[in-house]
């Protein structure tokens, strides 16, 4: 038999506490991020996959449509880009080495 | 574990191919004939060739194991690292093509390498390496809002269960574990190798497509631990607060959402 040192106060008071101060450091979305298409250039392309694996840093030219970079979310599409590229959440086709 | 993977097969394999029975087992063992049938573009049989292709091998899997494992290599230092890997790799057929997966049973070979007795830790490091990549490969998925948390009835809180999230991954040990994993960013730093008096983790999430890991103290261990194995929020509480009546449920459950461990509350059924 243990008493029982949780109860119903000290779990409310608990995620009261921490609920307030998750919403006064990390504004709602601010922390999140989204998968980018078409936006890094050469060489800068996100990943880390491990061993055997060739992605991060490995994209040949600037804003290689198959390469992302991880970008605060609701960033990607509305990014401007030279010459009236746009980021893209799925890969892209364009400016892919041959 | 050893080689039995690259044996099978037997039945169902061209006799043309035959040579393959011998081929990969001598790949990794130097002490094995080379296969017959190795043989150069003028018929003649070709030993250095084969153990050009051998060494390629192997140096190709220690080059895995180093980009894997690099806080294990530098603890131990590089020329034992290579010592360890090779003793490794030559047990340790990779069993998948995707180099990613290789060094998988790196930690149990560890624990059991004898002459690492005196290094238990090494494991648990190891442990922490391979989850890395796996918490990385793992699917995607949001964090748990911390607002849909705020709007459960405080009555229901106690019942509340949660989703863990799918690159969630909880490393136990009684070492300063995150402390040592982290020997892979500063290499010169001096390292803490003494016992803690109790059990605690080290956890790993993925909260924003980037992983994170994070040295769990000995409560909040059981807290997280309990919450992912589909315990409700009151029981979690309880069982880290029994552990150390001193237990901050308030800062435990801001790591939870911070950290992004969890995904979804998955009911508050009382």
């Amino acid at each position: 038999m243990s008493i029982k040192l949780a109860s119903v106060t000290i779990v409310a008071a608990a995620v009261a506490a921490a609920v307030s101060t998750v919403s006064l450091t990390t504004p709602a979305q601010a922390q999140a991020k989204e998968k980018c298409y078409g936006v890094a250039l050469a060489g800068k392309n996100d990943c880390k996959a491990g061993a055997g694996t060739t992605c991060a840093g490995t994209s040949k030219v600037d804003y290689q449509g198959n390469a992302f970079k991880a970008v605060e979310a609701g960033t990607c599409l509305t990014m401007e880009l030279p010459g009236g590229r746009k980021g893209s959440l799925t890969e892209l086709k364009r400016d892919v080495p041959a | 574990m050893s080689t039995e993977g690259l044996h099978k097969n037997t039945t169902d394999e061209p006799a043309s191919f035959s040579v393959n029975h011998k081929f990969a087992p001598a790949l990794l063992d130097p002490d094995l004939e080379i296969p017959a049938g190795m043989v150069g573009p003028n018929g003649n049989p070709a030993p250095k060739r084969f153990s050009v292709y051998r060494n390629n091998v192997v140096v190709s899997l220690m080059e895995a194991m180093a980009e894997t494992f690099p806080s294990i290599k530098t603890i131990i230092g590089e020329e034992n690292f290579a010592t360890l890997t090779r003793a490794f790799i030559a047990s340790h057929p990779p069993s998948s093509p995707m180099m990613q997966a290789y060094g998988e049973e790196f930690p149990q070979f560890l624990e059991a390498f004898a002459p690492l007795a005196n290094y238990p830790f090494l494991s648990d490091v190891a442990q922490v390496e391979i989850s890395w990549i796996d918490a990385y490969h793992a699917a995607d998925a949001q964090p748990l809002d911390g607002a849909l948390l705020g709007e459960i009835k405080p009555d229901n809180l106690m019942n509340t269960r949660f989703d863990v999230h799918p690159a969630t991954r909880l490393i136990k040990s009684a070492y300063q574990l995150h402390h040592l994993f982290s020997s892979r960013e500063n290499s010169s730093a001096e390292l803490n190798f003494e016992k803690n008096e109790n059990i605690s983790a080290v956890l790993i999430t993925r909260p924003n497509l980037v992983v994170e890991t994070c040295q769990l103290d000995h409560a909040t261990t059981p807290f997280i631990e309990n919450l992912a194995s589909s315990h409700t929020l009151g029981e979690s509480i309880e069982t880290a607060m029994q552990a150390d009546q001193n237990f901050d449920a308030s800062a435990a459950i801001t790591l939870m959402l911070t950290s992004g461990a969890m995904t979804a509350i998955s009911n508050t059924t009382s």
